[in-house]
């Protein structure tokens, strides 16, 4: 049985949970349209050639962000596109984004590009799994206790923090805070009730963790319903290389 | 999460009554074939701790739910499934046709 799923920008700014108000500048000229220099004037201080070590600091940021997050783009991140540059200057200049409008005319260009020219990639993987996920979709395949994990290819992204400005060789030295997140700490939504204990653990914990269960929820836990092992681990984080494709025989 | 509600509001209807078939691809490339990319969450406490304070900047945009969703897991078989067979339906370009159509043959007005 297929479910038939319907996009449009009001569906994105739901999922965004923010309204499609605010500016977008589409179908750009390269050679007719002034956004060039006012983009310069806006990022370099009025330099014509300016380069990206010219930029500030939180403007590098600022355009690592847009380009992992907003409106990512398949393959390397050397030079932006006017649309990009235009994107940005809302950004440094505090002037509103129409980032839901955006968002789902990059996602029309990226399926455009593989229907007719091939394209190997899809981008917002996890916007399209939260709109699945506010559908309903990811309840009734956890209702069907057929699909795991495994099989649903379940990652995680990397998280953007300090390290990330080492890397860009903004900072000399990272330090490690309480309070920084983790990529173990994203959870399946397949996995909201999973109890934390297993048969490989020593009857005395399980006969503890039970009991402490039952009493704050009055519900007992089956020996059945505890998994022989522990859950597997945590969510593999994804990775930017590009998957091997199998040959087709046609 | 409530089911019901969430469903009328982003489209997708898992309950009903018809017999829904699945949905043939819309382009040549295979399931396998595709790289789903991943949009990256960010940490900006760890961020603001090494000197590169953007909540001004992301504040302004009203973009805290947009980096919230960030934080969660993708189902990237899921992701591929949905986009081989995915459809893009043109408001504009389906109301010109039909208003060529009527045009060409005026009793056509008006029949959907």
């Amino acid at each position: 049985m297929g479910i038939p799923v319907t996009i449009t920008e009001k569906v994105i700014a739901r999922a965004c949970r923010r309204e499609a108000k605010g500016s977008i500048e589409e179908n750009l000229n390269n050679l007719t349209c002034p956004w060039k220099a006012i983009f310069n004037k806006s990022q370099f201080n009025g330099k014509k050639k300016g380069k990206y070590c010219d930029m500030q600091k939180e403007h590098k940021m600022l355009q690592k962000l847009m380009q992992e997050c907003f409106l990512p783009k398949g393959g390397g991140v050397d030079q932006l596109s006017l649309e990009h540059k235009v994107f940005l200057h809302f950004f440094v200049t505090f002037e509103k984004v129409n980032l839901p409008r955006y968002i789902f005319h990059h996602m029309l260009w990226v399926l455009k590009e593989s229907q007719e020219k091939n394209k190997s990639f899809i981008l917002y993987g996890r916007l399209l799994s939260e709109i699945f996920h506010q559908g309903g979709i990811l309840a009734a395949i956890k209702l069907s206790k057929t699909i795991n994990d495994d099989q649903l290819g379940t990652v995680c992204g990397k998280y953007i923090n300090g390290s990330t400005l080492k890397k860009m060789l903004m900072i000399k030295k990272v330090t490690k805070l309480d309070t920084d997140l983790k990529e173990s700490m994203i959870l399946s939504n397949l996995m909201d009730d999973f109890p934390p204990i297993s048969k490989e653990d020593p009857p005395e914990v399980r006969a503890a963790y039970v009991y402490e269960h039952w009493k704050t929820t009055r519900e007992i836990i089956k020996y059945n319903a505890i998994p022989n092992t522990m859950y597997g681990a945590f969510i593999p984080i994804a990775s930017k290389k590009k998957r091997k494709s199998k040959k087709t025989t046609s | 999460m409530a089911s019901t509600s969430s469903n009328q509001e982003t489209s997708i209807q898992i309950v009903t009554s018809d017999t829904l078939p699945i949905k043939g691809k819309t382009m040549k490339l295979e399931d396998d074939q595709l790289t789903v990319q991943v949009e990256n969450p960010v940490d900006f406490i760890s961020l603001t701790h090494h000197d590169c304070n953007l909540t001004t900047y992301l504040k302004y945009q009203d973009l805290n739910g947009y980096l919230n969703i960030l934080n969660g897991p993708i189902y990237e078989n899921l992701v591929r499934y949905f986009e081989v067979r995915a459809e893009i339906y043109d408001q504009y370009a389906a109301r010109l046709e039909e208003h060529e159509k009527v045009l060409i043959d005026p009793s056509f007005g008006g029949k959907t």
